[in-house]
């Protein structure tokens, strides 16, 4: 996928099995372009994309009867309250004008909006918009959910019910949910599955289980002495640390290549340093994230 | 954790086949547009010339019709001053709709319509469902189109049929089969291309205020041109720079069959089409599912 001189995805070959699946990179990686190709909006300069056995270049119509999108961006259409506007966007897909009010309502209800929509969406906060994105996408009943960065501007409380939602709609509604952030903790909320992209090109794509366990095993180490020449052989070795954690200097090391606590004490001993205290910790999706962009 | 509303469930009925949508966006603006109490004041006033010539042709017909039954000298009057003088009726009727009544309507309607879109990025929702960018453009189109030819096509054929009745004559029918045409034909001349130009304008922006304004800019200082030119130059060539005064002349051509201002009416045929292609060109370009960022 190109555009002018800015190559936009490039050599991607991916298959999404179902469930949750997060979209994760950095600003420009790629992220929305592949939403975009996959609801047809924009077609691959090579190569081909296809959602739910349907031919993106072919049919992209029908395919966007079957997916729910929710854009980055606030948008809603002006002078329209939400009971319109979700009902609308349900009557643009196809929906009999009775069925979409009355699903409009269902799904205004069911993002927690119920107070609220008739009022017009232009006086709504940040908050309640991610809320209507989410319920125009849902109302016609889609396959599929696209949500690029739906927790965005959201107050901690509001982003938690939203994760919850996400979760919900992926777990007991039967819709496949494609969840696209950059906000690592989102997508480990909710997906099982996560899809790395950065400039273009996956980086990694497994369950977030399997990558975490590959991507090796982290401590909480600090020694008596000094610690930078301890430290430095260990960055050497290819294993990844991070600046001090605590007040007393704890550092976190994230052992790469299947090495156990064993070298830690053996470089510690060549590096003329003591361990004095040292934790196993859980690895989060950032250090799997932050492992992909390094091998990068 | 929050309790969900269990009785949320998948859509289980039927989806119309993506065709025609444009429809639907039609029928949405209208009726969000209708909603608008100075939507129904513009349409109001702008039907004023409407209810006049509605009331003209009664007055007129009922002292045509009035025999003895009314006052001979009222009668007499009537007849002298209602004076419903075939096409010079209807020119009168669509040169006041050319020159003022219908760019208020597409100006009012119009403005805001791709403009809004914009400005809170609902292009994103538009074009996420199964829309193309054809029913988009005509979907907004139908909008406009629908109020413009309200005022000139709904009514005039109104009128016509009103007149016709009023006659109490069938065979006026087939004698003016060709007024009905000259009818149909200015309403679409005066409509079509002032409703694609405030489209087009309204995709270049986000303020409905600002689309409407340069619209408005735009007739007014045409028509000054040509008035200025005229002025300078002693002869009406130059009228042909004049939106309002190209409209005007087709309509003259076609119910009078002779030319309003020095100038042939291929010209201002030229100019109207020009600004419906030059003006869906536009559209075309400027209506993206997606936006690129350079």
């Amino acid at each position: 996928m190109r555009f002018g001189k800015v190559q936009a995805l490039a050599g991607l070959t991916l298959r999404v099995a179902g469930g949750a699946v997060g979209l994760l990179g950095p600003n420009g990686a790629g992220k929305t372009t592949l939403i975009k190709t996959l609801l047809g909006l924009v077609a691959p300069s090579r190569g081909s994309a296809s959602v739910l056995g349907l031919d993106a270049r072919r049919d992209p119509r029908r395919i966007r009867q079957l997916i729910g999108y929710m854009p980055e961006r606030d948008c809603h259409i002006a002078g329209m309250n939400a009971v319109n506007f979700v009902a609308y966007a349900g009557e643009l897909t196809g929906m009999r004008r009775t069925d979409a009010f009355s699903r409009a309502h269902e799904a205004l209800f069911y993002v927690g909006l119920e107070e609220a929509r008739y009022r017009n969406v232009d006086t709504y906060s940040t908050g309640m918009k991610q809320r209507i994105k989410l319920a125009q996408a849902l109302v016609h009943g889609p396959k599929i959910v696209l949500l690029d960065e739906p927790t965005n501007g959201m107050d901690p409380k509001g982003r938690d019910e939203m994760l919850a939602l996400v979760k919900d709609i992926a777990t007991n509604k039967g819709i496949h949910v494609i969840l696209s952030s950059h906000l690592l903790p989102d997508v480990e909320t909710v997906c099982k599955h996560v899809v790395v992209l950065s400039r273009g090109k996956v980086l990694a794509d497994d369950d977030i289980a399997r990558l975490k366990a590959g991507a090796g095993d982290a401590f909480v180490v600090r020694v008596k002495g000094d610690a930078a020449p301890f430290l430095a052989r260990l960055v050497g070795l290819g294993h990844a640390v991070t600046a001090a954690t605590t007040s007393e200097g704890a550092h976190r090391v994230v052992l790469r290549n299947g090495d156990g606590s064993d070298l830690l004490f053996r470089t510690a001993r060549e590096s003329g340093v003591q361990i004095r205290h040292l934790i196993p910790e859980t690895l989060s999706l950032e250090d799997v994230f932050m492992k992909a962009l390094e091998e990068a | 954790m929050p309790i969900f509303d269990q009785g949320f469930r998948a859509f289980e009925g039927t989806l119309a086949p993506p065709t025609h949508r444009f429809w639907t966006i039609t029928k949405a603006g209208v009726r969000l547009a209708m909603k608008k109490k100075w939507t129904w004041v513009v349409v109001l006033l702008a039907s004023i010339p409407f209810l006049v010539l509605l009331v003209t042709i009664y007055l007129r017909g009922t002292a045509e019709q009035a025999g003895n039954t009314l006052d001979q000298r009222i009668a007499a009057t009537a007849r002298d001053v209602l004076v419903i003088n075939g096409e010079r009726f209807w020119l009168f009727f669509f040169q006041f709709h050319a020159g003022f009544i219908v760019p208020m309507i597409v100006l009012f309607v119009g403005a805001g319509l791709i403009a809004n879109d914009r400005r809170t990025n609902a292009l994103e929702i538009y074009f996420s469902r199964p829309i193309t960018k054809r029913d988009y453009i005509f979907g907004k189109l139908g909008i406009v189109l629908t109020f413009g030819l309200f005022v000139t096509l709904v009514e005039g054929v109104l009128l016509y049929v009103f007149h016709v009745t009023m006659k109490g004559e069938i065979s006026y029918l087939a004698e003016s089969y060709d007024l009905f045409l000259g009818i149909v034909a200015c309403s679409l001349i005066i409509t079509v291309p002032s409703a694609a130009a405030i489209l087009a304008i309204s995709s270049f922006v986000k303020s409905a205020r600002f689309a409407g304004l340069t619209f408005f800019g735009t007739i007014m200082l045409t028509a000054a041109a040509g008035e200025i030119l005229h002025g300078v130059t002693g002869t009406k060539q130059f009228w042909a720079v004049s939106y309002i005064a190209n409209a005007q002349q087709l309509c003259t051509q076609i119910l009078l069959d002779k030319p309003q201002f020095d100038f042939p009416w291929g010209v201002s045929l030229a100019v109207l089409v020009g600004i419906t292609i030059v003006s869906f060109a536009v559209l075309w370009r400027r209506i993206r599912p997606v936006e690129i960022v350079s």
